[in-house]
C-alpha cells in the first residue's frame, strides 16, 4: 500500500515533470522540447505517462510513450497506453473536413472534402432549418465519455444555452448511468472510488462484481496484491477470465453465475450476513437508515434458492460471504471492498444489482471509512468527470440537476443567460436515438466523441435511425463507422494534441496535455463549439480555449456535489492531487489565484468519513429484489448472450483497430464458447459462427474454451459490421437509470456454412480524403 | 418532460368506484408474498382493479420465512431476522392485518369468511392460503387430542423451532423420525448442536419417494463419516414413545421379525413425517378437496371467486409443499385477481429438493428415479457412482432433454444441473459431461513457474502486453539477464504486475539452462543461438 506519505513524494517528482512540461510550452506548440508529462487516451485509470519526442519527429505522432510513476498506475502501462502513440499516425487521419451531396430530391451522395467555413456554413444552415421546423428540441447533442471536462462542459452549455435544446444526452448512459443512480441514491453523491484507488492496497478482501480488471485495467490490479495473496479476491463473473483466474489462482473465489444474475447472488451473500449474524450493527445503527427493509428483501435469498436461480453452489455463496465479512473492520480485518464494473450495471436491472451491492457494503460497515468501502470502476477516459458536468439529459455542471431552481439560477448567470431560457430534463440516450428522425424527434444530431452506429445497443437500428436524419455531424479523429454516416465530418484534435483536464475513476482532476501539434486542418472542438455558437446567433457566448473553458466550468460548479471551484490549472499543475469536491474558500484561491495559500481546500481524496452526502447524513439502505433478464432464453433463443472488452481494445475499436501491435494481437470479432456447446452443434474451432436473434446476427470465428459456462457465449464489441456484437444487444432500459441491457440477451448459434467473410472491418476505406 | 417512465401515468381505477374486497385466509409464505405481489402491481400501475386487502393469520407473527426454521436450529439462521417485510410495511400501505387469528367458517352464497372472534369479512375474491400441518403418527403414548409430552415436536412454526432450539440446552440426545428432507436437515442441526441423533426412516433409503436407492445409501454413508453423531436407521417401524411426569423418555421400535421390541432412550423427538393441507375451512364450504383444495391452471377451486395457492392447494393431482411453486402461484394470482394479467396461468412446477444442511450437498430435481436400463424410448440415464467421495450423480435425458438429476456430495454439479433442468436444457452430445459440469479440459491460464522448459514457446506470460516464453527466451538471448532486464526488454510486469513472480521464475531458469551466458551482462559473450533454441520445446 502506498502511504500518504509515499504519495506525497510521486506528487513532488510529478511537479519535477512538469518543468520540464512548462518548459516545452514556452516553445509554443509543436516545438516540444523534452518530455510532456499528461495521461493515456484511454480508461478511466488514466495512467501517468511521459510522451517523449522521436527523433526528428515533429509534428502529428513524433512521440514516444513510457510509464510515469503515479499512485494508481505506478509506472505501468497496458499494451493499449504503451502504443497508444500509434493512434496519433494513423493512416486514414481526418485532416478536412468532408460534406456529404444531397440530391435534389434528398437521396444521399458521397462525403466530399470542404473547406473549414462551407462545413460550418452546411451546420448552421442545417441546424437553423431543422429549429425553423421542428423547435429548439429538433437538433440534438450526443456527447460521449471519453471527452475532456471542458469539452463535456461547453457541450451541455452549448446544448442549453446556444441551441436551447433539452435533447442531449451522452455515452455514459451505456456505461456509468445504474453505478450513479444506486450511488446517489445510497450516498446522496456519485463519485465511482469515493477513495483513492491505492487504499485497495490495504484491505484483506476485495469482491469484484461484473469487472475484468485484469484486461480492461492492468496497472489497476497492482492494488489487488494484499487482498490477492491473502485468498481475499472474490471475482463474479460467467466467464473464467483473467481477473477470475488471478482470484482462484491465490486461493480467491471465482462465483460463475449465469448471467443476469448478479442481483440474485448479492442478495444471498447479504442473506448470510444477516443471518450468521455478520452485520456491523453498531455502524448501521449509526450511519444508515432504512436496514430491516434490507433484511427481509435478503431473507427471500437463502443460498441455496440463490443457488437455483445463479448456478453458483450454495457452499459457495456462504464462503465469499464469510470472507468478505472476516475482511470489515467490525470482525478485526483490515477493511474489505465491494467494487463493481460494467457487467454488473449494465442490465435492465443495473441500478437495483448495484444498490445491493451497496447494501452488503453497508451492512459490513464498510463505505465511509478509511480502508474499506464500495465502489464502481468507471470505464471511460472521462467517464467520471464526463457525467458531472452537463452532457447528460437532466443534469447542470457539478452534478446538479436540471430541475432545481437554485441551480437553474446559478448556472444561467454564468452563462450569462436568462434561467427561464433553460430548457428541461430531455431523452436519455437510447430514448433519444429511438427518437431520431422520427416525427417527434430530433431531426439533426452533432455527435462528438462517440462511436454510435458501433457501441449503442441494437446497432443495426440506430444505424437506421442515424440515416432518417436530415442533419448528421460528427466531430471525429478518424473515419468512425458514424462518421462515414453523417452529412458534415468534421476533424478534431486527439488527446496529445490538446490541453485540458479529466476526471480519473478515483475522482482526481488531472492534467491532459499538448505534446505535438494536430495536424494542419484539424481543430479543437472547443474552437468549433465556440465557432458555431457565433455563427447560431450567440457570439461570445462560448468561452474559447481549454483554460478559460475550465475556469468557467469551475465556477458553474460551485456548490454543486462535485464541486471543482477551488481547481485550476496552476494548482493542479503545481502537482496537487485534488479529489472533488475541492470548493473555493474564499476569494483568492480560486481559478488564476496566486500560489501559496494555505487555507486553500486541500480536495477530498475520501468522501463519507464523517457523514453521506444525504440529506441526515446518513447512507441508505435500499430493499431490492431480483428480476429475469428482459430478453431471457427461450426454445428459439437458448443461450445468453454476454458482450465485453479484450485487452487490446478500447470501446468501438475505432483508436485501437488502427494500432498495428494491438490489431495483430487481436485482429477481429469472435464468438467464446464452451467445448460441450460446440460439440453439441457440431462446431470446431476456428470454424465460423452465425449469432443470432429477433435484432440482429453476426457471423464470426469461433473460440472454444472451457473458461466460459455452458449456457453463454461471449462476444467483444469493439467491432462493427458482421462481426457487431450490438447488432445483436438488447436496447431494453433499466427504469431508474435508463442504462440498455448491454451485457445480456438471448440467442441462437449455429455454424456458418461456407465461411463467410470474416467481418474483419480493422480499417474503414480512407473515403478518399485523407 | 420526455421520458415516458417519469411520467407517473394514472391506473385505470383512480378515482374509479369502490374497490373490490379481497380476503387472503392465511398469513404464511404463500399469503404475504401475494399481498407484496398485489402491491407491487398497485405501485407499478399494471393492476387494473383496485382492492382492499385483509389477510387473515392463525400465528401471532406476520409472514415469515418458515424454510429458514431448520436453519434456525441449526443455528445458521437468526430467529429475528426471518419477517419476510419490515414491520409495518403492510400495514403502512393500508392491508388489514388480522393475527393470532381463525378463520371458522366461510360462506359462499354470501361471500364471507367468519372468524374465531365472531366477525365476519365479507369479499369479492377471496385467496385460500391455508397451508399445510405436519403429520403427526398415531404412536401409543400419544394422543392426537391432547397437548403433547414435553420433549415431543414438530417443525412447522417459529415457535416450534425456538422450542426445539430451547429444549437442546438441557438435552444430549435427540430422535429425528423421517428421513426426509426436513428429518435429515433438522438432524443435521441437532447434531451441530452437540446432540447425539438417531434419524429413523420408515424407508427402505432415504429421501425415498424422490432419490434412487443407491442415492439414499450414499447420502447414508455420508452422514455417517462425517461423523458428526448422527445414527442412521432405515426401515424402522416406530410404535411408541414413552413419558414419564409429562416428558418423552424414549422411542419404541417394532423389533423386526421375531426379534423384541427395542427402546432408544432419548430426550428429544422431531417428527418430521410430512405435511398434509389444511383443507378444512374449503370442505366446510362445500368446495372440491381431495388430497388439497382441487384448483385449475387460474387457480380458482369450485367456486371461482375463490383461489388456492400454495402448500393447502392441488394442482393436476399434485400438492407442492414447495416454496418455489407457492410464489409462482402467488404472483400468478395477484396478476389475475389485480387484472395486471387475466390470462396468467400456473402450468405445474418439477418437484425438487434441496437439503440445506452443512456439508451434505443433496439436490433433486425433477425425474430423478428413472432406471438405468429403462428401454423407453428416448429416454437415457447416466450416472456417476464414486463411493469413495459419498459421491453420486445421475441425470436423466428424455428425447435430447435434461429431465432430471441426482446430486449427492458434489456442490457444483447441484448447482447447474439444477438449473439445466430448470431450463430443460438440451443434453450435451456426450452425456458424461453432465456429471461433472465446470470441469476444465484446456487451461488458457497455466501455472506458469512450475517447470519453465515444459512450457511451450507461445504460451502467454504476460498477458497485459502479449509476451510469450519465447519472447523471454529471445530477450534473454539479446543479453537480458535479470527479471528486470527481461521486463524492460519486453514490457511484462510493467501492467498489472501479476506476473512478476512468473517472470523471475523464467529469470532464474534461463540463469540455469544457460550455462554459457554469463552472470552478468556482457556485450562480448554473445548467445549461442544452439542454446536458444534448445529451450524452446514446442
Amino acid at each position: 500500500m502506498t502511504s500518504p506519505d509515499e504519495r506525497g513524494s510521486a506528487v513532488s517528482l510529478a511537479a519535477q515533470d512538469l518543468a520540464a512540461q512548462d518548459l516545452a510550452a514556452q516553445h509554443g506548440a509543436g516545438e516540444t522540447v523534452g518530455r510532456v508529462a499528461t495521461h493515456c487516451p484511454y480508461c478511466a485509470l488514466q495512467c501517468a505517462t511521459y510522451l517523449t519526442p522521436t527523433a526528428g519527429g515533429n509534428g502529428s505522432g513524433g512521440v514516444e510513450v513510457s510509464g510515469r510513476d503515479f499512485p494508481t498506475n505506478r509506472g505501468g502501462l497496458c499494451q493499449k497506453g504503451w502504443t497508444a502513440a500509434a493512434v496519433l499516425r494513423a493512416t486514414d487521419r481526418l485532416t478536412t473536413p468532408l460534406v456529404r451531396e444531397r440530391a435534389a430530391d434528398g437521396r444521399r451522395g458521397e462525403l466530399r472534402p470542404a473547406s473549414w467555413p462551407e462545413a460550418l456554413d452546411v451546420v448552421t444552415a442545417g441546424v437553423q432549418a431543422a429549429q425553423d421546423a421542428g423547435g429548439p428540441d429538433a437538433v440534438a447533442v450526443f456527447g460521449g465519455g471519453g471527452l475532456t471536462n471542458e469539452k463535456a462542459y461547453l457541450l451541455g452549455m452549448f446544448a442549453r444555452a446556444v441551441l436551447g435544446t433539452s435533447q442531449i444526452d451522452y455515452n455514459g448512459r451505456f456505461c456509468m448511468s445504474s453505478a450513479a443512480a444506486a450511488g446517489n441514491r445510497a450516498f446522496g453523491v456519485d463519485r465511482g472510488l469515493p477513495f483513492p484507488l491505492a487504499d485497495l492496497g490495504g484491505a484483506d478482501a476485495i469482491l469484484l462484481v461484473g469487472s475484468n480488471l485484469a484486461e480492461t485495467m492492468p496497472p489497476a490490479c497492482g492494488h489487488l496484491a494484499r487482498a490477492r495473496s491473502r485468498g481475499g479476491l472474490i471475482v463474479v463473473d460467467p466467464r473464467r477470465t483473467a481477473t477470475a483466474a488471478l482470484a482462484e489462482d491465490a486461493g480467491g473465489l471465482h462465483l460463475q453465475n449465469t448471467p443476469g444474475t448478479d442481483l440474485a447472488l448479492m442478495l444471498g451473500l447479504l442473506h448470510v450476513v444477516v443471518h450468521e449474524q455478520l452485520t456491523d450493527t453498531g455502524y448501521v445503527t449509526e450511519r444508515t437508515t432504512g436496514y430491516p427493509a434490507v433484511v427481509a428483501a435478503a431473507g427471500a435469498w437463502w443460498p441455496e434458492r440463490t443457488e437455483g436461480v445463479t448456478g453458483v453452489p450454495a457452499a459457495l455463496i456462504r464462503g465469499a460471504a464469510r470472507r468478505l465479512a472476516a475482511a470489515a473492520p467490525v470482525h478485526g480485518g483490515a477493511g474489505g471492498y465491494v467494487l463493481t464494473g460494467r457487467g454488473a450495471e449494465q442490465h435492465t436491472k443495473g441500478t437495483d444489482t448495484v444498490t445491493a451491492c451497496i447494501d452488503l457494503a453497508l451492512a459490513l460497515g464498510l463505505p465511509g471509512r478509511t480502508g474499506s468501502g464500495y465502489g464502481c470502476l468507471t470505464g471511460q477516459g472521462n467517464g467520471q468527470g464526463g457525467r458531472e458536468h452537463g452532457q447528460k439529459a437532466d443534469q447542470l455542471p457539478g452534478y446538479r440537476h436540471l430541475g432545481d431552481p437554485a441551480a437553474r439560477a446559478q448556472v444561467a448567470a454564468v452563462w450569462g443567460v436568462d434561467p427561464d431560457q433553460l430548457p428541461g430534463p430531455g431523452r436519455s440516450a437510447v430514448e433519444l436515438l429511438q427518437a431520431l428522425g422520427t416525427p417527434t424527434g430530433p431531426r439533426a444530431l452533432l455527435v462528438h466523441g462517440s462511436n454510435l452506429a458501433v457501441c449503442a445497443p441494437r446497432s443495426g437500428a440506430v444505424t437506421e435511425r442515424l440515416q432518417a436524419l436530415e442533419l448528421l455531424v460528427v466531430c471525429d479523429v478518424v473515419p468512425s463507422e458514424t462518421a462515414l454516416l453523417a452529412d458534415v465530418v468534421l476533424p478534431v484534435a486527439q488527446w496529445a494534441e490538446e490541453d485540458g483536464t479529466m476526471t480519473t475513476l478515483e475522482g482526481r482532476v488531472v492534467r491532459r496535455r499538448r505534446a505535438v501539434a494536430a495536424p494542419p486542418g484539424v481543430r479543437d472542438e472547443l474552437d468549433v463549439l465556440a465557432d458555431l455558437a457565433d455563427r447560431l446567433g450567440r457570439p461570445g457566448l462560448v468561452p474559447r480555449g481549454p483554460r478559460a473553458a475550465f475556469e468557467q466550468l469551475a465556477r458553474a460548479s460551485a456548490g454543486g456535489p462535485a464541486d471543482y471551484s477551488g481547481i485550476s490549472y496552476d494548482r493542479i499543475d503545481a502537482g496537487e492531487a485534488l479529489y472533488w469536491p475541492c470548493p473555493r474558500t474564499g476569494p483568492d484561491d480560486g481559478p488564476g489565484s496566486p500560489d501559496g495559500d494555505a487555507q486553500r481546500h486541500p480536495g477530498t481524496p475520501r468522501l463519507f468519513l464523517d457523514v453521506f452526502a444525504t440529506v441526515d447524513g446518513r447512507a441508505r439502505f435500499v430493499p431490492v429484489d431480483h428480476r429475469p433478464p428482459d430478453d431471457d432464453l427461450r426454445p428459439d433463443a437458448p443461450l445468453y448472450l454476454i458482450t465485453g472488452r479484450v485487452l487490446q481494445h478500447y470501446q468501438s475499436g475505432a483508436q485501437t483497430r488502427r494500432v498495428p501491435e494491438l490489431n495483430h494481437a487481436v485482429p477481429g470479432p469472435f464468438v467464446e464458447l464452451h467445448p460441450d456447446l460446440a460439440t453439441r452443434l457440431g462446431i470446431e474451432p476456428r470454424d465460423h459462427v452465425v449469432v443470432s436473434n429477433a435484432r440482429g446476427q453476426a457471423t464470426v470465428p469461433a473460440r472454444i474454451t472451457d473458461t466460459i459456462r455452458t449456457d453463454t457465449v461471449f462476444m467483444p464489441f469493439h467491432w462493427s459490421g458482421s462481426g457487431a456484437a450490438n447488432a445483436l444487444t438488447n436496447d431494453a432500459l433499466d427504469p431508474i437509470s435508463r442504462m440498455p441491457e448491454l451485457k445480456v440477451c438471448a440467442v441462437q448459434l449455429r455454424r456458418a456454412e461456407p465461411a463467410p467473410d470474416t467481418g474483419r472491418v480493422a480499417r474503414t476505406p480512407a473515403v478518399g480524403t485523407v | 418532460m420526455t421520458r415516458p417512465a417519469d411520467d407517473q401515468e394514472a391506473a385505470p381505477w383512480r378515482g374509479a368506484t369502490a374497490p373490490q374486497r379481497v380476503v387472503v385466509v392465511g398469513f404464511g409464505m404463500a399469503g404475504g408474498r401475494f399481498v407484496d405481489e398485489l402491491l407491487t402491481r398497485e405501485v407499478n400501475g399494471r393492476a387494473t382493479r383496485r382492492s382492499a386487502v385483509t389477510v387473515v393469520g392463525a400465528e401471532p407473527y406476520p409472514a415469515y420465512n418458515r424454510v429458514l426454521l431448520s436453519d434456525v436450529v441449526a443455528g445458521r439462521a437468526d430467529v429475528t431476522a426471518l419477517g419476510l417485510r419490515d414491520p409495518g410495511h403492510h400495514a403502512s400501505r393500508g392491508i388489514d392485518i388480522r393475527v393470532s387469528s381463525h378463520a371458522t367458517g366461510l360462506d359462499l352464497q354470501v361471500g364471507a369468511v367468519t372468524l374465531d372472534d365472531g366477525s365476519r369479512l365479507p369479499f369479492d375474491r377471496l385467496l385460500l392460503a391455508t397451508g399445510a400441518e405436519p403429520v403427526v403418527p398415531a404412536l401409543d403414548g400419544l394422543d392426537p387430542d391432547r397437548s403433547r409430552p414435553a420433549g415431543v415436536y414438530t417443525l412447522r412454526t417459529i415457535d416450534d423451532a425456538r422450542e426445539i432450539v430451547a429444549a437442546t440446552t438441557n438435552a444430549s440426545r435427540a430422535v429425528v423420525l423421517g428421513g426426509g428432507p426436513l428429518g435429515l436437515e433438522a438432524a443435521r442441526g441437532l447434531a451441530h448442536r452437540g446432540l447425539a441423533v438417531q434419524l429413523l426412516h420408515a424407508g427402505d433409503h432415504l429421501l425415498a419417494g424422490v432419490l434412487d436407492p443407491t442415492g439414499g445409501i450414499v447420502l447414508s454413508r455420508a452422514l455417517r463419516r462425517l461423523r458428526i453423531g448422527i445414527d442412521v436407521r432405515t426401515g424402522t417401524a416406530v410404535t411408541a414413545i414413552e413419558v414419564r411426569r409429562g416428558r418423552l423418555t424414549g422411542v419404541r421400535l417394532a423389533g423386526a421379525s421375531g426379534e423384541p421390541d427395542e427402546t432408544l432412550p432419548t430426550d428429544l423427538l422431531v417428527i418430521a413425517c410430512g405435511i398434509t393441507p389444511r383443507t378444512l375451512l374449503a370442505s366446510g364450504a362445500g368446495l372440491v378437496v381431495e388430497r388439497g383444495i382441487v384448483v385449475d391452471d387460474g387457480l380458482a377451486t369450485a367456486d371461482p371467486r375463490v383461489l388456492a395457492i400454495g402448500d393447502c392447494a392441488e394442482h393436476q393431482g399434485r400438492v407442492h409443499g414447495l416454496v418455489a411453486p407457492a410464489w409462482e402461484q402467488a404472483r400468478i394470482a395477484a396478476d389475475l385477481i389485480t387484472g395486471a394479467d387475466p390470462a396468467a396461468r400456473f402450468l405445474g412446477h418439477r418437484p425438487s429438493v434441496r437439503l440445506k444442511a452443512a456439508d451434505l450437498e443433496v439436490a433433486v430435481i425433477g425425474d430423478a428415479l428413472a432406471d438405468p436400463w429403462s428401454e423407453e424410448d428416448g429416454v437415457e440415464v447416466v450416472q456417476l457412482l464414486d463411493p469413495g467421495r459419498d459421491r453420486y450423480v445421475k441425470a436423466v435425458v428424455r428425447a435430447g432433454t435434461v429431465v432430471g438429476a441426482a446430486v449427492v456430495g458434489d456442490a457444483r454439479a447441484a448447482a447447474e444441473l439444477r438449473l439445466m433442468v430448470e431450463r430443460a436444457s438440451p443434453a450435451p452430445a456426450d452425456l458424461a459431461s453432465l456429471l461433472l459440469p465446470g470441469t476444465r479440459r484446456t487451461d488458457q491460464y497455466p501455472d506458469r513457474t512450475d517447470d519453465p522448459t515444459a512450457i511451450p514457446d507461445r504460451t502467454t506470460i504476460c498477458g497485459c502486453h502479449g509476451v510469450t516464453k519465447g519472447a523471454l527466451v529471445k530477450a534473454w538471448a539479446a543479453g537480458a539477464r535479470s527479471a528486470p532486464d527481461l521486463s524492460s526488454a519486453t514490457r511484462a510486469c510493467t501492467g498489472c504486475g501479476s506476473c512478476t513472480d512468473a517472470v523471475a521464475g523464467m529469470a532464474r531458469w534461463l540463469q540455469r539452462v544457460l550455462p554459457e551466458a554469463a552472470p552478468t551482462r556482457s556485450p562480448t559473450s554473445p548467445t549461442s543461438p544452439t542454446a536458444t533454441r534448445k529451450l524452446r520445446t514446442m
